[in-house]
């Protein structure tokens, strides 16, 4: 790469951000040697330094995380139901299930068929008990 | 993601945030608080799941949203940097988020965005600028 005159340089239009995020070894080295683009380099620099300081203002002060955090766990441990609580919901929920299928079961087997096959499974086995016995 | 971790990552990456648009911290502190409030009462999977780009999108597009409103209720003085290009810009420059996320975050154009930031960058330089030539002259 060539070296130009402080004044006009060509290669400084192409240095930006990304120059100095993936410097290239061609360019490092005209940089080097390229007051224009070492001007330029410059004040990329101070361009992301004060990036930098600007956004730094806004970080967490400690005062504040310390009440942020017991604001949040309040109200992530109110929004958030206990185990306790999940396990007698879920003890409720499997009782009321347990008695409403077992009421289905009954009311499905009452019925005249199966009443009619009882009573058949029922005469038999006195049957063959008697005849067994005698 | 279990809740001491959860909240860490809401008092040092989303306060900061609320912080730099609203440039009040006991304001910027409520606001935390109300959008972590509305989110859980949603859906308690979203702070959990933080690492997903989706969630993350959305917490920072809450944030921005309820800033938007509480800046018309408390009549908060009218800054050179409105609301939108703040957030433009932060979450570009400093989160680092892809154009085309914030855009769809701000629900404009990549092209309208990529102009907010570079509005953003201009003013928040001449304010840096500003207060370094004051605290050189009060010096």
């Amino acid at each position: 790469m060539q070296t130009e005159s402080r004044s006009y340089c060509f290669h400084s239009k192409q240095i930006g951000h990304h120059t100095l995020s993936k410097p290239s070894k061609n360019m490092s080295e005209h940089i080097e040697s390229c007051p224009t683009c070492r001007y330029k380099v410059q004040e990329l620099l101070n361009e992301r330094n004060t990036l930098e300081s600007h956004f730094k203002k806004y970080e967490t002060p400690e005062d504040i995380r310390r009440e942020l955090k017991r604001e949040l766990n309040e109200v992530i441990n109110s929004l958030t139901p206990k185990m306790k609580d999940k396990v007698v919901k879920g003890t409720k929920n499997f009782n009321a299930g347990l008695k409403l299928n077992s009421f289905h079961f009954l009311m499905h087997f009452i019925q005249p068929k199966n009443l009619k096959i009882l009573f058949v499974t029922g005469f038999l086995f006195l049957v063959a008990r008697s005849l067994i016995d005698s | 993601m279990k809740n001491t971790e959860v909240v860490d990552n809401l008092s040092d990456v989303y306060f900061p945030f609320s912080f730099y648009l609203l440039e009040d911290e006991l304001q910027a502190l409520q606001l935390v608080v109300d959008v972590t409030t509305a989110i859980m009462i949603e859906s308690r999977d979203v702070l959990g799941e933080m690492h997903k780009l989706e969630n993350r999108v959305l917490t920072y597009k809450r944030l921005y949203e309820l800033a938007l409103k509480r800046k018309l209720q408390i009549n908060l003085s009218e800054e050179e940097i409105s609301l939108k290009e703040k957030t433009a810009f932060y979450l570009s420059e400093n989160i680092g988020l892809q154009h085309q996320v914030i855009a769809l975050l701000l629900e404009i154009e990549e092209i309208e965005l990529k102009q907010l930031i570079s509005s953003a960058r201009f003013k928040v330089f001449s304010r840096e600028r500003r207060i370094s030539q004051e605290g050189t002259r009060a010096n």
